[in-house]
C-alpha cells in the first residue's frame, strides 16, 4: 500500500474515531451550556447566570402550560460577558426561538452588569461577536457538533469512561437549567466555603465595577429584545435575588437601576418583578447564584408571580 | 493558521501535492507564496512587514558584499541592524519602556499620576507574530555576510524564502542561511522513505502538544488563577508540570517545522536534544532551544569576550537578554538574569562541588548522582518559571509566598483523578521515550519495526490524539514571542 494511501486510511480512522466520540459525549455532558444549544422553544429564560443557575424551565412549564397548549420552555441564560444584552444575543434568541411561537413565555433578567460595557470600549456599540452565542452557527441542532467542535475543552475519552461526575456539583439539565447542589457523594458545601465563594464573588466585582459603566447600546438592544419577544407571547422583566453585599455594590454602581428598568420595562408595556432583596427566602451559595432548593422555590414563586400578573 | 489545526493540514496537504508536482522557479514560486499566504492568515499587513524587513536586508547584504569601503559597508551593517530592531523595538519594546519609564519618573515625582505613559497613546499596537524569530534569522545573514563568512544571495526569491519558509517562520528554529540557502541547489523529488519519516516527526510533535503541553495547561492555569485554593502540593506539582508544558509546547512545535520541513525536503536546525535529561544547567542550556542560544553565543557572547569581557559578565548579559527576547516585561528579564546567575554559579562551584563529593560522597554511583544533579537544575528552572508564566512580578512573590502551605498532601486539581494521572503518565511517556532517543528521532523507534507492529502503534496513535488530546484549538506559547 502507498504511503498516500496508508496515510489518507489513518487519517480517515482518526475523523471516524472523532465523529462518534463526539455523538458519544453529546449523550452524556459536555459542559453546562451545551444543552442550551439543543433544540427550539417556544418560552425562553434570558439573561446571565443568575438566571442560568436561579431558574427551572421544566418548573415553570408545569406550572403555566394550559391543557392542550404544551409550553417548551428553555434556559438560553449563560454568563455576563456571554449573553450581555446587545445585538449578537438578540440575533441569537432570535435563531434559537421556534418561529412558530405564538403565546410563548419569555422572562428577560436582568441586573446592572447586563446592560453595561467596560469603559475601554471607550463607548462604541460593543462587539460580543466573541461570545458563545456570537460564535455560533446553529442553536439548535441535537447532537449540536459544531458546539462540541468549537468549545469542548477536555479529551473525548470522557465520553466512554464518563469520569468526574460524582466530583461536580453543578447539574447541567436538558432544559438549560444549571443547577448546583449543595452536596454530592465526594463533597460538601460548607458554609464557610460559601462565605469564601461570596467574599470571592464580591472581590471581583468590587474590581471590575469601575472598569465599566451603564450602556446606551445595551439598554437599546434589552428593548428591542422586549420588543421582538412581545410579538411571540408574554414578557416579564425580572430582576433576581441576590446577597445584601452585592446589591450594596450595584447600587453604588447604578443608584437607580430599579427605576430605570421599570420604566424600561412600562414603556415596552411589560411587567418588572424586582426580587433582588429576597435572598434571606432565596439563599444564593456565592451571593449571586440560587443553590438548587433556592432555585427550586424560587421557580415556583416566580410562576405564581407571573400567573397573577398575566390575569391582571 | 495553528499546526495543531485542520485547516493547517488542508493547507500543508495542498502545498505538499502542489511542490512535488512543480518544479524549477515554479516550485520555490509556490513555496515562498505558500510562506507568505499563512503568514498573513493571521493578519494580511503582517506580510508587507516582512516584505520590507526582506527587501531591505535582502539589498544590504549585496551592498555590504559588493563595496570594499569599510564606512560604506559599516553604514549598510547599521541600516541592516537598526531596521530590524527598530522594527522589533517599536513592535514589541516601546511600549514596556515607556511604561518603565513613566513608573521610573512618577516614583521620583518627575511626572504625575494622570501623565499617561506612550503606551496608552499607542493604543494597543500589536506583536506581530514570529517577529522575533524571523528578525534574528535576517540579523544573522548580514552579519555573516559582513563578516565575510557568506557570500550573499543574489536571487531575490531565495533569499525571500530562507527568511519567510512557513514552517519554522513563526516559532522557529532560528535558521542559518548557511545552512539553509545550499538546500535550495538540492534536486527534491518525492522520496517516499523521507516523506515518511517528516510525517512519524509530525506526529510525534503533535502528540507532545496536543496530548502533553495541552493537558497539562488545564492543571497549570487552574492552579496559577487560584493559587489561595491550590496553595501547596498543587502549587509545586504545577511548578513542574508548567516546564513540562512549555517544554512538550515548544519541542511539539519545532518537530512539526523539522518535519514539514523534511517533507519538503529541507533539513531544519535540530532546537532541543533532551534538555530535561540534561545532568546540569549548564548542559541543559546547551540544549534547551539551541537555535536560539547559539545565536546568543555567536553574535552576543563571543564578541563581548573578544573585546575583553569577563565571561561571567557576558554570560549574565547574555541571559539577561535572553529573557527580554522572550518578552516585553521585568519577569522575563529577571527569569532570565537568574538562570545566568545559577549557570554562574554552577560554574565557579564546580571545583568545590567535586571536592566534596569525593570527600563525603564517593560511594555515590556517577549516574546517581548525574541524575540527581540534573533533578536538581530541572527543579530550579522549574521553580525560576514561576516568573515566566506569572504576569507580573508581585503576581509571582504571591504565588511563591503560598507555596509553604503543605500540610496535607493533595494533588487533585479540579477534582479530576483521571485527569492528574494522564499529566503524570503522558510526561513519564515522553521522558522514557527521550531517553532512548533524541526528540525528533523517536519515530525511529517504531518505523523499523516489523509491519503489525508499526500498525499497531499507528492506530494507536490515532485513538490517543483522538480521545486524549485536549480538543481546544490552544496556540503555541513561543508565538508570543
Amino acid at each position: 500500500m502507498g504511503l498516500v494511501a496508508k496515510v489518507v486510511l489513518l487519517v480517515s480512522f482518526m475523523g471516524a474515531t472523532y465523529v462518534v466520540s463526539q455523538r458519544a459525549l453529546a449523550t452524556w455532558y459536555v459542559d453546562d451550556n451545551y444543552p442550551k444549544f439543543t433544540g427550539s422553544a417556544s418560552g425562553l429564560l434570558l439573561g446571565v447566570s443568575r438566571v442560568s443557575y436561579g431558574v427551572s424551565p421544566a418548573i415553570l412549564e408545569d406550572c403555566l402550560s394550559e391543557p392542550g397548549e404544551p409550553l417548551t420552555i428553555e434556559n438560553f441564560a449563560i454568563a455576563h460577558q456571554e449573553t450581555d444584552y446587545g445585538e449578537t444575543y438578540l440575533d441569537a434568541i432570535r435563531r434559537k426561538l421556534d418561529p412558530a411561537t405564538r403565546n410563548g413565555v419569555f422572562v428577560v433578567g436582568v441586573n446592572p452588569a447586563t446592560v453595561s460595557q467596560y469603559l475601554a470600549e471607550g463607548g462604541a456599540e460593543p462587539d460580543d461577536s466573541h461570545t458563545i452565542v456570537g460564535q455560533m452557527g446553529s442553536y439548535t441542532a441535537d447532537p449540536n457538533l459544531e458546539y462540541i467542535r468549537r468549545f469542548y475543552g477536555k479529551a473525548l475519552y470522557r465520553a466512554f469512561t464518563r469520569t468526574g461526575e460524582e466530583f461536580n456539583l453543578r447539574v447541567a439539565h436538558p432544559d438549560g437549567w444549571v443547577e448546583m447542589r449543595r452536596q454530592i457523594p465526594a463533597y460538601t458545601m460548607s458554609d464557610s466555603a460559601m462565605a469564601g465563594w461570596r467574599k470571592q464573588n464580591v472581590d471581583r466585582m468590587t474590581r471590575d465595577m469601575p472598569l465599566a459603566a451603564p450602556s446606551s447600546h445595551r439598554l437599546a438592544s434589552l428593548g428591542n429584545t422586549l420588543d421582538f419577544l412581545r410579538r411571540h407571547g408574554r414578557v416579564w422583566v425580572v430582576r433576581m435575588p441576590a446577597h445584601p453585599e452585592v446589591l450594596a455594590l450595584e447600587d453604588a454602581y447604578w443608584p437607580d437601576f430599579n427605576a430605570v428598568m421599570a420604566e424600561l420595562a412600562r414603556s415596552h408595556e411589560v411587567d418588572y418583578l424586582d426580587y433582588s432583596g429576597e435572598e434571606d427566602t432565596f439563599p444564593t451559595y456565592d451571593g449571586s447564584h440560587l443553590l438548587s432548593e433556592s432555585a427550586r422555590a424560587f421557580s415556583q414563586r416566580l410562576c405564581r408571580d407571573l400567573q397573577a400578573s398575566s390575569s391582571r | 493558521m495553528l499546526f495543531n489545526t485542520f485547516p493547517f493540514l488542508a493547507y500543508f496537504a495542498v502545498v505538499v501535492v502542489g511542490y512535488f508536482i512543480l518544479r524549477g522557479r515554479l516550485r520555490l514560486w509556490w513555496l515562498l507564496g505558500a510562506s507568505y499566504y499563512f503568514y498573513m492568515s493571521w493578519e494580511p499587513w503582517l506580510g508587507i512587514l516582512l516584505l520590507v524587513s526582506t527587501v531591505v536586508d535582502y539589498w544590504c547584504g549585496i551592498g555590504i558584499a559588493a563595496s570594499r569601503e569599510e564606512p560604506v559597508r559599516r553604514r549598510l551593517l547599521w541600516t541592516s541592524l537598526g531596521l530590524n530592531l527598530g522594527i522589533l523595538f517599536v513592535f514589541k519594546y516601546l511600549g514596556f519602556f515607556s511604561e518603565s519609564l513613566y513608573e521610573l519618573l512618577r516614583s521620583v515625582g518627575a511626572m504625575g499620576p494622570d501623565e499617561a505613559p506612550l503606551e496608552g497613546a499607542l493604543g494597543g499596537v500589536i506583536l506581530p507574530i514570529g517577529l522575533s524569530f524571523y528578525t534574528f534569522q535576517t540579523l544573522s545573514y548580514t552579519i555573516e555576510v559582513y563578516r565575510g563568512r557568506l557570500e550573499p544571495e543574489r536571487d531575490f526569491s531565495r533569499y525571500a524564502l530562507f527568511v519567510a519558509f512557513f514552517p519554522q517562520l513563526v516559532a522557529g528554529p532560528i535558521e542559518r542561511a548557511t545552512r539553509f540557502l545550499p538546500q535550495l541547489d538540492r534536486d527534491i523529488t518525492f522520496d517516499v522513505e523521507r516523506v515518511r519519516m517528516g510525517l512519524a516527526i509530525m506526529a510525534w510533535g503533535f502528540f507532545l502538544k496536543v496530548v502533553g503541553a495541552d493537558r497539562l495547561g488545564v492543571y497549570v492555569d487552574a492552579v496559577y488563577q487560584d493559587p489561595v485554593t491550590y496553595a501547596g502540593w498543587p502549587q509545586i506539582a504545577a511548578m513542574y508540570f508548567f516546564l513540562f508544558q512549555i517544554y512538550f509546547d515548544f519541542v511539539g512545535y519545532s518537530i512539526i517545522a523539522l518535519g514539514a520541513a523534511k517533507v519538503l525536503g529541507f533539513d531544519l536546525m535540530v532546537n532541543f536534544d533532551r534538555p530535561l535529561w540534561a545532568s546540569n544547567t549548564g548542559e541543559m542550556w546547551r540544549r534547551w532551544h539551541i537555535s536560539l542560544m547559539s545565536w546568543l553565543r555567536d553574535y552576543i557572547f563571543r564578541p563581548l569576550v573578544r573585546r575583553r569581557m569577563r565571561p561571567i559578565r557576558a554570560l549574565l548579559i547574555v541571559f539577561a537578554l535572553s529573557g527580554l527576547w522572550h518578552g516585553a516585561n521585568w519577569t522575563f528579564v529577571i527569569w532570565g538574569t537568574l538562570n545566568g546567575v545559577v549557570l554562574v554559579v554552577e560554574r565557579q562551584t564546580g571545583r568545590w562541588r567535586a571536592g566534596i563529593r569525593k570527600r563525603f560522597l564517593g560511594f555515590v554511583p556517577d549516574r546517581l548522582a548525574a541524575f540527581c544533579m540534573g533533578f536538581l537544575g530541572v527543579s530550579i528552572l522549574a521553580f525560576l518559571l514561576i516568573l515566566f508564566r506569572s504576569p507580573s512580578v508581585g503576581a509571582a512573590l504571591g504565588f511563591v509566598a503560598q507555596m509553604p502551605r503543605l500540610d496535607v498532601f493533595w494533588l487533585d486539581v479540579l477534582g479530576d483523578r483521571v485527569e492528574l494521572l494522564l499529566c503524570l503518565g503522558v510526561i513519564a511517556f515522553a521522558q522514557l521515550a527521550h531517553w532512548f532517543r533524541p526528540e525528533h528521532r523517536v519515530p525511529e523507534l517504531v518505523l523499523d519495526r516489523p509491519r503489525p507492529v508499526r500498525w499497531a502503534v499507528y492506530l494507536g496513535y490515532a485513538l490517543v490524539i483522538v480521545l486524549f488530546g485536549i480538543a481546544r484549538k490552544e496556540p503555541f506559547i513561543y508565538f508570543q514571542f
